[in-house]
């Protein structure tokens, strides 16, 4: 007889698809991007969005901007053609047609440019043509331009030690209160809102004696809760147009069984959003409504931050677990919930050509955070949190991408679901330190403070960066941006002087790199590089912040937060727990790169200054022998404490120079040492580093994952480094890690991973995310991609069809996965 | 006078070498000599020289600095080098010399406490796993004094330590070992003795000896059998295992299967060392099942591919 094996066990905790979701999967428009252009034949962009934005633009003209972006929004979900799928449950789409997405032609006017000469153009080229004309001046790129010099446009746009500017990508990563939709339905927003208006204008109007200073401010708040209302009863209408239509279908329908999924889809979408979820099928279709709203048709934004097994789970319990409202077996509702999962597969935005680029291999970046503990300090993983990991090891979807929250007393079955996804390579859930995340939170940045009850009630706004959820959540939209330390480094070896890419001084006169007499030359030449790049994205990010509050209000969001709602507030504009980090890339090739210099040039004096300048210079041609000493210098990720303090020093030094800024909310970004695809598309930005690489090779993968090729130790050594730096000083901390495929698929596969994952936490290092494959099999998908069409990779804080990546992404990838065999 | 090892390599996150996460030692020098070792720069104590050819730029440095004379082009149209182990007297002078590191030095004379360091750095990864130290190599007990001061050490710090070996040690010296030994990875490759010294350059009866005399102690054990072709792959050997085994006083954990595997070939070229085995195909599963079920029907636990599957 045979022995039930620990791998029969995991085994039994995934089910197949079903076949509605099967046949689902089978039809999906995947809005994937390969090397800047999308994968799919057929994939652009859908003119409705703009065309009935722009129509009632041109009518509102001399109105209040924020109404008229209310009404705008009214106007495109009054009008825009829906349609409802064969086999689908959960309903609602952001554009026209299922390969079709939104335009947001009101952000970058370069943006609308490029797509007038891509094949992304809408059919209706010439109608777009119109609209992008006349929405040039009033895009928020336009109203940017007039507060800056050609020399600050250049550097921003540049693209060479800093992201573009937000005023020119109109990116954000927004956090939705969907428990006050949930709670209280849209009517029930309605209504408070309707109340403040009420008051405000009663008081507006019957002020005795007059107090000028308080009373002032009643005007544009007044306008503030108009536009809510306007936007939250045009969400009604638009959900209920999709139970008329379901209804409409459901009498056309032959099949008795269809007819009924109809019937019921009708009943649900006149229910929610307007009134309070009744169970788990109301809470689910709510929240993509709310979602599509909020990310998609009132403006773009990234993420789909929200902490949803404990979001879902009072719906989940009455409907799975009491059977009260709704009544579902658990495997109905991991159907609904991979059904969930296709919906956001489907999902994508119209994008410039970089955000193509920094995407590679995903048609946007969608995480949602589950388990952690409770407000109560409590554990806060439920059924609900195995459910929605379990759904997506059936799913075997890219997106949505899930961050676990891990906290000690990380229940084993979770961790088995979580043990599940990684197996299969998923490459997610990406996991988070609960109790340093909340810690960092409460910490706070310098503009007002968390509780700790609040701060455990944190989600992933976007990648890797915790930010508050609920009710009343702080920051509602992102404050952040992305600078590339390798570039200041270059800088600092060149005066300025950017040689390898753009060709200008983007640069301060940091002087003569050959001068330099000390190792604290250089680094002081690096920390004034260093910091010129992150004033100058400071200022960027509030230029765009204050334009957004101008010109790029978004009502439903702010309708939906408690606070915004009291105070007649923009979400934009909320400024009490701002949340603002950067995005810090290169770092470890800096750190490695100065251990480098620390080491051959300045204490064993082997090369001078000058020569490493012109091998630099050279890209280390002709220099063979002396880049092989510097590659072979000592590398971070090895447990050796020479380049881990080096190293250790850096990321601390990076977050107090970056503190030394103050954003328009008073608060003080912290760096989030992370790479998205960047490290890719950064490559022929960054000449040669006195690390040993070459100028065009990849950077480092991302915070604080060692350079490939470079951790020689194991997956142990690089924890132990990694558990020297002070995680309070950052946001977050990326950690890229690799795992045996054969020891994966093993008996002891999970139990070797969860005591290495015990022993990650105890360490108090920040996040690890793995990648599991077979180098073998990689190969293969590069030479047969029809062979591997659910092949999946982790990229960095997201996961990426292989066969969506370009040669050169899938060569960087194998070469990290056969570094690991070697090892 | 304490002999005292080079050790070719500490390799940390080693799953299969022991239960949990462990760090093993790889001691260099072996009393035995198997024509398939998996790990044959741990053959000889001595230092050895890795030659990289992929990254030998061919620039004829070493040639010029050896002051033996023992290098010289492998044909004249200096393609790669080669090294006369006759005439190389290990000065090293080639390695330091090579500027595209293409050649290496296999073995590091490393301080006790450097090693104890190293071992150490992984403390927390043995606690949540139950994972600890092993050494390995070559054979441990090739330097009984040095590996009892290791074990010692360890068990001091409260670490699980499993010692790989292939037995063939004094016993009173093996006897002091197991007082600081959790686990014993003991190779019985042949049951045969004269097969054995014709194979492998020592009789067995030493090795089998101090296994009873282990098993009489209650020592922890599990028995590593690599599985060779044309060597030990036979009904015989394996019964007489069988009968071996169930004398013992106490029985041992389980036995390993280890089939045959040629990974080490490029090992062995680098090491300039003739190997017979080139070209052998890989033993597949399939091939040692049969053993594996023999084994089980005479009640000795059994694995193909080590400690993975150990839960059994
Ligand atoms: S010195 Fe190194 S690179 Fe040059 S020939 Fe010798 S082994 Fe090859
Ligand atoms: S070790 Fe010394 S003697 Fe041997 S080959 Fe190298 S240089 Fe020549």
């Amino acid at each position: 007889m045979k022995n039930i094996t620990e791998k029969d066990k995991q085994d039994e905790l995934i089910k197949p698809m079903t076949e509605r979701a099967r046949k689902l999967k089978d039809t999906l428009w995947w809005k994937h991007t390969r090397g800047g252009e999308y994968v799919e034949k057929g994939v652009k962009a859908g003119i409705e969005r703009a065309r009935y934005m722009t129509q009632s633009f041109k009518e509102t003209d001399g109105e209040e901007w924020v109404i008229r972006r209310a009404k705008a929004l009214a106007n495109v979900l009054d009008n825009m053609t829906i349609f409802i799928k064969d086999h689908e449950l959960l309903v609602g789409d952001h554009a026209e047609k299922p390969n079709l997405m939104p335009i947001y032609q009101e952000s970058n006017y370069f943006l609308n440019i490029d797509l007038l000469n891509s094949p992304y153009c809408p059919d209706e080229k010439e109608e777009f043509r119109e609209i992008a004309e006349w929405w040039k001046p009033h895009t928020l790129q336009a109203k940017a331009e007039k507060y800056i010099d050609e020399e600050e446009k250049e550097l921003q746009s540049a693209n060479a030690s800093m992201e573009s500017p937000g005023y020119l990508t109109g990116y954000s990563s927004p956090t939705p209160s969907y428990e006050s939709v949930f709670e209280d339905g849209l009517e029930g927003r309605i209504e408070r809102i309707e109340k403040k208006l009420k008051e405000a204008q009663d008081e507006f109007l019957h002020q005795n004696p007059w107090n000028g200073p308080e009373a002032m401010t009643l005007p544009k708040k007044m306008d503030e809760w108009k536009a809510m209302l306007i936007a939250d009863k045009a969400v009604i209408r638009w959900a209920k147009r999709y139970a008329r239509l379901a209804r409409y279908m459901a009498e056309e329908e032959k099949n008795p069984k269809r007819k009924e999924e109809l019937l019921m889809i009708a009943d649900i979408c006149d229910h929610v959003p307007a009134k309070p979820c009744r169970g788990f099928r109301d809470a689910v279709q709510a929240q993509w409504f709310t979602y599509l709203i909020v990310q998609s048709l009132e403006r773009y934004g990234s993420g789909m931050s929200c902490k949803m097994d404990t979001m879902w789970w009072p719906y989940y319990k009455r409907s799975v677990i009491d059977k009260a409202e709704q009544p579902m077996t658990r495997e109905e509702a991991v159907e609904l919930v991979v059904l969930h999962r296709l919906k956001v597969s489907e999902h994508g935005v119209i994008k410039s050509r970089l955000y193509r680029e920094i995407h590679a291999g995903a048609n946007d970046l969608f995480i949602i955070t589950i388990g952690g503990v409770e407000p109560d300090g409590s554990n806060g993983c439920n059924e609900l949190t195995n459910v929605i990991l379990e759904a997506a090891a059936t799913a075997m979807t890219t997106e949505p991408s899930l961050g676990l929250r891990w906290h000690e007393n990380m229940p084993e079955l979770t961790a088995r679901y979580a043990y599940e996804c990684i197996k299969r390579g998923l490459g997610f859930p990406s996991i988070k330190n609960d109790e340093v995340a909340i810690n960092s939170l409460v910490q706070g940045f310098g503009s007002g403070t968390l509780s700790i009850q609040d701060a455990r009630r944190w989600a992933l706004c976007l990648c890797m960066s915790p930010g508050p959820t609920g009710r009343h959540g702080g920051l509602r939209t992102r404050w952040a941006c992305s600078s590339y330390t390798g570039k200041c480094l270059e800088l600092a070896l060149s005066d300025g002087y950017d040689y390898s890419y753009t060709d200008m001084q983007i640069g301060p006169k940091t002087g003569d790199p050959t001068k330099f007499k000390t190792f604290d030359d250089l680094l002081q030449a690096y920390k004034i590089q260093y910091q010129h790049v992150h004033s100058a994205i400071t200022r960027s990010r509030d230029l765009t912040r204050y334009l957004e509050a101008k010109f790029y209000q978004s009502p439903f969001l702010s309708s939906l937060d408690d606070e915004c709602v009291e105070r007649g507030l923009d979400g934009i504009e909320w400024d009490e727990f701002c949340n603002p980090w950067f995005n810090v890339m290169d770092d470890v090739v800096v750190a490695d790169s100065l251990a480098a210099v620390k080491k051959l040039v300045f204490e064993e004096k082997k090369y001078t200054m000058e020569q490493l300048v012109k091998a630099l210079r050279a890209n280390w041609e002709g220099y063979e022998e002396m880049r092989l000493d510097f590659w072979n210098a000592p590398k971070w990720g090895n447990d050796d404490d020479y380049v881990d303090d080096v190293t250790k020093n850096l990321f601390r030094y990076h977050s107090l120079e970056l503190q030394q800024n103050t954003n328009l909310f008073g608060a003080h970004p912290k760096p989030l040492p992370q790479h998205v695809a960047i490290y890719w598309t950064l490559g022929p930005r960054i000449g040669a580093t006195p690390n040993g690489r070459r100028h065009g090779e990849v950077l480092d993968d991302g915070g604080s994952s060692p350079y490939i090729g470079c951790d020689k130790k194991g997956p142990t050594a690089v924890l132990n480094s990694c558990a020297k730096i002070d995680y309070s000083l950052q946001k977050g901390c990326l950690l890229n890690q690799k795992l045996d495929h054969n020891v994966m698929n093993s008996d002891k596969g999970f139990p070797l991973w969860f005591a290495y994952m015990k022993t990650w936490h105890k360490l108090g290092i920040d996040h690890v995310q793995f990648n599991v494959c077979d180098h073998e099999q990689l190969r293969d998908a590069q030479k047969h991609p029809e062979k591997y069409p659910d092949l999946i990779v982790r990229v960095a804080g997201y996961s990426a069809r292989f066969i969506d990546l370009s040669v050169y992404a899938q060569d960087t990838i194998i070469a990290r996965t056969e570094q690991e065999l070697a090892g | 006078m304490l002999k005292i090892p080079l050790i070719t390599e500490i390799q940390r996150y080693c799953a299969n070498d022991g239960p949990g996460i462990r760090t093993v030692i790889f001691f260099k020098g072996c009393s035995l000599n198997c024509p398939w070792c998996h790990n044959p720069e741990c053959k000889s104590p001595k230092v050895d020289i890795y030659y990289h050819e992929d990254k030998c730029q061919h620039c004829g440095r070493c040639i010029e600095n050896c002051p033996q004379g023992a290098i010289s082009w492998r044909s004249p149209k200096k393609e790669a080098i080669l090294i006369d182990k006759e005439k190389c007297n290990k000065c090293l002078k080639c390695v330091e010399g090579c500027p595209f590191k293409a050649l290496e030095k296999v073995g590091q004379a490393l301080a006790f406490e450097q090693i104890v360091d190293e071992a150490l750095r992984d403390k927390p990864f043995y606690e949540t796993s139950n994972g600890g130290v092993t050494l390995s190599g070559g054979d441990p007990l090739f330097f009984p004094e040095f590996s009892l001061k290791l074990l010692k050490k360890f068990k001091a710090e409260m670490i699980h330590t499993a010692v790989e070996t292939s037995g063939y040690s004094k016993w009173e010296i093996l006897k002091e070992i197991t007082k600081y030994t959790d686990l014993f990875l003991y190779d019985l490759k042949c049951m045969d003795s004269i097969k054995h010294k014709d194979v492998i350059g020592v009789d067995n009866r030493l090795i089998l000896d101090n296994l009873k005399r282990l098993s009489a102690l209650k020592a922890n054990i599990r028995i590593r059998v690599p599985v060779i072709p044309r060597f030990n792959d036979n009904k015989e050997n394996f019964s007489l295992m069988v009968d071996y085994l169930q004398a013992l006083q106490n029985p041992t954990i389980a036995v390993d299967l280890l089939p045959f595997h040629n990974s080490a070939e490029k090992k062995y070229t680098q090491l300039g060392l003739n190997y017979i085995y080139r070209g052998e195909p890989f033993m597949e599963k399939e091939q040692v099942e049969w053993i594996e079920n023999f084994l089980e029907k005479n009640n000795i636990t059994t694995t193909i591919g080590g400690l993975i599957g150990v839960e059994k």
